[in-house]
């Protein structure tokens, strides 16, 4: 059993070398999918999140929304976008940036929530202008659980940027797929272990800076 | 006019039957400490936020240095006034040393002036720079927190400040040391506070005069002598405990009774002018002649005070 995988590994690690170009490629291909993703779904979700944590309505529609979207499987959505965006790399974004929604809001609207009312009344009280507020107050004190939410976020699309093989839009994916096909164990390999790699430096990149910014409580 | 002067101030939320704040009108003398002092939601915490327009009245004027403050910018407005709140507010992500320079670099002070500017303080509430500059928050006691908020508050010099129950949510004996460092300050630094308590005994150790408010309603606006010797109602007997004349004596301070010093003989006593009564009394009652000299910060007698002062009519 051991020796088994032992040899599934060193089988991988030949056959990525054979098809190092293939290889080099696919790599890039994954990490445009997940740095387009995570961009769009910062841009989008930070600035929503500090808007719905001001307002109890919005927030209640706005994650109500990405809740239901996020009990859509990435998959249903991608198979669910072909007939409209066709076998591209756009269908795989919009699966993907659909993913990467949901924890960024949830945790930046919690995050803008949690700040001490004090702290917001002292703020304005001692003669700072809302926009100095935002970036010397809040912001900074909000910036740990957001990136807790980017983090949920990167290591779910980095995984499932996988699904992009499914709709010929390369990446990591078509080793999986391809190991799957020719029942091969050491292809899948190919695709899974960058895939886990990727997530592990991602999680460790960002508790690093979370680690930066840290305050004693 | 100079100080801040409430003009017919009201204040009506929304949805609430009767107005939090109601038709108060009375001048804060520029230099002198005044305690609003009343129950549970009489208003305290809203009049005192109309100030620096946290909250703006709906009806009446507020004037700081005879300026309509709505005149003001307001953020302009808010960096002339320190705000000190119970629950301090000190930003936690900041240092010591960074939450005070705040308002100064708002301010848009040189660097090295806000640096001296931060120790200065530092030093004026006892706690020693080289220690506590790069502190958290976290890392001080409730009591120490509460000393640095109100060298935030002081930072820019304001003329004004601005303190609601700040030591509300502290622990008896630290009060009493914060409320003698208050008093210290105040002697050395003579600015125009605005002071919110429910502790009678805070409002009269510390006042210069005391708004005490019922309703909404300004009820009596005097010292704490004349309150405690004529309250304008049984709510303010009450409130204040007038009848208890050793009490009063605890609260009370030498220059709240001084008559013109007439005796010239060095022999005398000396108490300073915010000695409070009992010790007075006390050295009053060891004195040969029964006569004390009442001397100001710099140790020049500006009184006297015999038993005679002590004694209602
Ligand atoms: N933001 C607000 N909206 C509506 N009503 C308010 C608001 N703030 C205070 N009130 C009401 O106005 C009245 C006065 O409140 P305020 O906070 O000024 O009282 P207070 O004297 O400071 O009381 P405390 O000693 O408990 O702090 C209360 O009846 C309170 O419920
Ligand atoms: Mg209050």
């Amino acid at each position: 059993m051991f020796t088994n995988l032992i040899n599934t590994f060193v089988l991988a690690w030949q056959y990525t070398l054979s098809h190092a170009d293939e290889f080099i490629l696919a790599l890039r291909e994954h990490l445009f999918l997940v740095t387009i993703s995570m961009i769009v779904g910062i841009l989008v979700c930070v600035p929503l999140g500090i808007w719905t944590a001001r307002s109890k309505r919005i927030a209640t529609a706005a994650l109500n929304t990405v809740n239901t979207l996020r009990v859509i499987p990435s998959l249903a959505i991608l198979f669910l976008l072909i007939p409209y965006l066709g076998l591209s790399s756009t269908s795989a974004l919009i699966a993907l940036i659909v993913l990467a929604l949901p924890p960024i809001l949830i945790n930046t609207d919690a995050a803008f929530r949690g700040i001490s009312p004090a702290i917001l009344e002292a703020a304005r009280g001692m003669g700072m202008k809302p926009q100095q507020i935002l970036f010397q107050i809040e912001f900074p004190l909000a910036a740990p659980v957001i990136l807790t939410g980017i983090r949920i976020a990167a290591v779910e699309v980095i995984a499932s940027a996988t699904l992009a093989a499914f709709v010929g839009s390369g990446g990591l994916g078509i080793y999986i797929t391809r190991g799957f096909a020719l029942y091969d164990y050491s292809i899948l390999f190919v695709g899974a272990v960058p895939v886990a790699l990727l997530t592990l430096f991602s999680e460790g990149i960002i508790s690093g800076a979370q680690k930066l910014i840290q305050y004693p409580q | 006019m100079q100080g801040i002067v409430f003009d017919k101030v009201s204040k009506q939320y929304k949805n609430a039957a009767a107005p939090a704040v109601n038709q108060v009108s009375f001048t804060v003398d520029p230099g002198s400490l005044v305690v609003l002092l009343g129950p549970s939601g009489c208003g305290k915490t809203t009049l005192l936020k109309m100030v620096n327009r946290l909250f703006e009245p709906s009806e009446g004027t507020i004037y700081l240095d005879g300026v309509n403050i709505r005149d003001m910018e307001v953020t302009a407005l808010r960096r002339q006034i320190g705000y000190v709140i119970q629950q301090v507010g000190l930003f936690p992500h900041m240092t010591v040393a960074e939450n005070i320079a705040l308002i100064p670099s708002l301010l848009k002070w040189e660097k090295p002036r806000i640096q001296s500017r931060v120790d200065e303080l530092l030093t004026l509430i006892h706690l020693d720079p080289l220690e506590y500059r790069d502190r958290y928050p976290a890392q001080l006691s409730g009591g120490q927190q509460q000393r640095v908020g109100l060298a935030r508050a002081l930072a820019g010099d304001p003329n004004v400040l601005l303190m609601d129950e700040p030591f509300g949510a502290i622990d008896a004996i630290t009060r009493a040391s914060l409320q003698q460092e208050v008093m210290q300050l105040q002697n050395q630094l003579q600015k125009t506070v605005l002071f919110v308590t429910h502790d009678v005994e805070e409002a009269l150790l510390l006042a210069d005069k005391i708004a005490i408010l019922k309703e909404g309603a300004l009820v009596q606006y005097d010292t704490p002598w004349n309150l405690l010797t004529n309250p304008a109602d049984e709510f303010v007997r009450e409130l204040i405990n007038a009848d208890d004349r050793i009490r009063q004596l605890t609260v009370l301070k030498a220059k709240d009774v001084m008559i013109k010093p007439s005796h010239h003989e060095q022999v005398l006593k000396k108490v300073q002018q915010r000695t409070d009564l009992r010790q007075v009394l006390s050295l009053l009652l060891s004195s040969p002649n029964a006569v004390v000299a009442v001397t100001d910060s710099s140790g020049k007698v500006v009184g006297e005070i015999s038993l005679q002062q002590l004694v209602l009519e």
